[in-house]
């Protein structure tokens, strides 16, 4: 199995780069260093969150990419040869997360060489893990976003809720006082009509929401966010307290959740590759 | 459920040669992605008769896509990788390969500047890496010309030899007549036909009795005789049951003055029976 997929790492490199789009991502690295770093001295934050933003974004356009190379027709014969598709759809995340990671280093050890930030041994052990985490969750999240892994409404789905999560966690506080409205209107029709019980049940809503509304709409919508703060918060705090130390393997967890939703979507599929 | 393929129960034969014919869009090329695994069937079913899955399936598409960029030797390089087949032997594999199906002048060659024929061959042959042993080839000899359509047929038959289970999709019938020996017609994504090549070809004799004059004033008659009796102006052809009425009729036209100047008995051809199921 790991000769199969390595093999297809390489097939995957090697469309990559014999592609104008191969090009296209080391002009974009280029460029990124131009606009991010060439005039300017980072401070280590600054490095830490830069960068590490850069390689999340790249991973997940590069995730796209190779996935719409995997779902070129050019891949029939190979899949007929692998023991499950879930070897082409490792190889597809293999292939993102390293050419993720050398784009990303190259933009770090040009950063470093030439702007020198100071940077302490104990803030550079906080990179790998921070850095590789958001590159693989935006390397998954990736697959879910291409054809070749999406099924009927799947990415809708997905990415719909994740916006919905992302509109209420910062709109938090309209939301709740939006819904305290709606409950305190609807106690007040109950109690119009002469539903008691109903017209106190929402009015003890609508006090409740306005009350603990606020944290537990955050605990509802936020949580899927909250690695991301956590890990902004730590760098630019120059420490991560204990929770803010886990929001890495936060990260991995919902990514290793995301791949196996991805590789349950492909393995069921029917598997209607690009002919261009 | 696919809609191109409606409760097709099919059962593959080891060691057979199984020709599928149909129109475009009869649900072919559908057949053989549901084989090969990359789509999946609600209904019907399709299997090897002896109910032992194939361990190794090679699979040729009817249309062709390559790494254009890649040599053809460094593209079967990486298919033998992929059958996880030792580099030891993947070379000598390769270069065989290569010159079974004629490719080794070309191995060094871009696929790029490879002719539509190179291609078709190159398909072939990654189809074969790994020894398979079922084979599906979509249009195998498509793009090929007449030397190169005798060599497929002839590399087929030896694959056949060798036990290997091939199915094959093709418009051109006589290639289906030469190489298979179970001939399946699908049309509108349903099974109309199923035989054994030997049994297609013994179905549906003709006769053709010709005469030395023409048949006009017993034409008539002989036509009352029997749906399947056709009379031509010099010759009366019989299909099928009317065959068996071939003496009262040799004795009408005795009788009726003419002479018998020849008796022509023939096979149906596959392609006159693929024009009959598939209209």
């Amino acid at each position: 199995m790991s000769q199969r997929i390595i093999t297809l790492v390489g097939y995957l490199l090697y469309r990559l780069f014999t592609s104008l789009t191969g090009v296209g991502y080391v002009a974009l690295t280029a460029a990124f260093y131009a606009v991010a770093f060439h005039s300017r001295t980072p401070e280590v934050d600054y490095f830490i969150l830069v960068v590490g933003l850069f390689g999340a974004l790249i991973t997940f356009l590069l995730g796209l990419s190779f996935s719409a190379k995997a779902n070129d027709a050019q891949s029939y014969p190979f899949l007929v040869r692998l023991e499950s598709r879930n070897e082409y759809l490792t190889a597809v995340l293999l292939a993102t997360l390293f050419v993720g990671v050398v784009l990303q280093l190259l933009v770090a050890i040009a950063a470093l060489l030439a702007n020198e930030p100071q940077m302490t041994l104990g803030r550079a052990a906080e990179i790998p893990p921070i850095w590789l985490a958001m590159n693989l969750l935006l390397g998954v999240l990736a697959l879910h976003a291409s054809d070749f892994v999406a099924v009927g409404w799947s990415r809708v789905g997905l990415f719909g809720a994740l916006a919905v999560m992302m509109l209420a966690s910062f709109n938090q506080s309209t939301l709740v006082l939006w819904l305290a409205e709606q409950a305190r209107q609807t106690s007040t029709q109950s109690y119009q009509q002469g539903s008691a019980a109903n017209g106190e049940f929402f009015q003890n809503a609508a006090t409740w929401l306005t009350e603990n509304g606020v944290l537990w709409v955050e605990r509802l919508f936020g949580f899927v966010f909250w690695p991301f703060r956590a890990v902004i918060d730590g760098v630019i705090g120059g420490e991560f307290n204990r929770p803010q130390a886990l929001a890495p393997a936060v990260m991995v967890l919902f990514a290793t959740i995301l791949f196996m939703l991805a590789a349950d979507l492909l393995a069921h599929k029917d598997l209607f590759l690009m002919e261009e | 459920m696919l809609a191109a393929l409606r409760q097709v129960s099919l059962e593959i034969p080891r060691g057979e040669i199984v020709g599928i014919l149909g129109p475009n869009g009869a649900g072919k090329t559908t057949l053989f992605k549901i084989l090969a695994g990359f789509l999946q069937m609600d209904e019907g079913h399709i299997a090897p008769a002896d109910g032992q899955p194939w361990p190794h399936i090679g699979y040729k598409p009817e249309r062709l896509f390559f790494p254009e960029s890649m040599t053809v030797v460094a593209y079967l390089r990486m298919m033998a990788a992929l059958n996880n087949v030792p580099r030891a032997t993947s070379e000598r594999m390769i270069w065989q390969l290569l010159d079974q199906v004629g490719l080794r002048t070309a191995a060094k060659k871009r696929i790029s500047a490879c002719s539509k024929g190179m291609r078709q061959r190159l398909g072939l042959a990654q189809a074969l890496l790994g020894d398979p042993a079922l084979l599906i080839l979509d249009e195998p000899s498509d793009g090929l010309d007449p030397t190169g359509q005798a060599e497929i047929q002839t590399l087929l038959h030896d694959l056949q030899q060798q036990g290997k289970t091939i199915l094959i999709s093709s418009h051109q019938l006589e290639e289906v007549t030469n190489v298979c020996s179970q001939v399946v017609i699908l049309r509108h994504g349903r099974i109309l036909y199923q035989s054994r090549m030997a049994d297609v070809l013994a179905e549906r004799p003709q006769a053709t009795l010709h005469v030395d004059q023409p048949l006009g004033r017993v034409a008539a008659m002989l036509q009352t005789l029997h749906p399947n009796i056709q009379v031509r102006e010099t010759s009366v052809q019989l299909h099928g049951e009317a065959i068996l009425m071939r003496r009262q009729i040799l004795a009408l036209l005795l009788a009726s003055g003419y002479d018998i100047v020849q008796i022509e008995r023939r096979r149906a051809t596959l392609a006159e029976i693929y024009a009959e199921v598939v209209q």
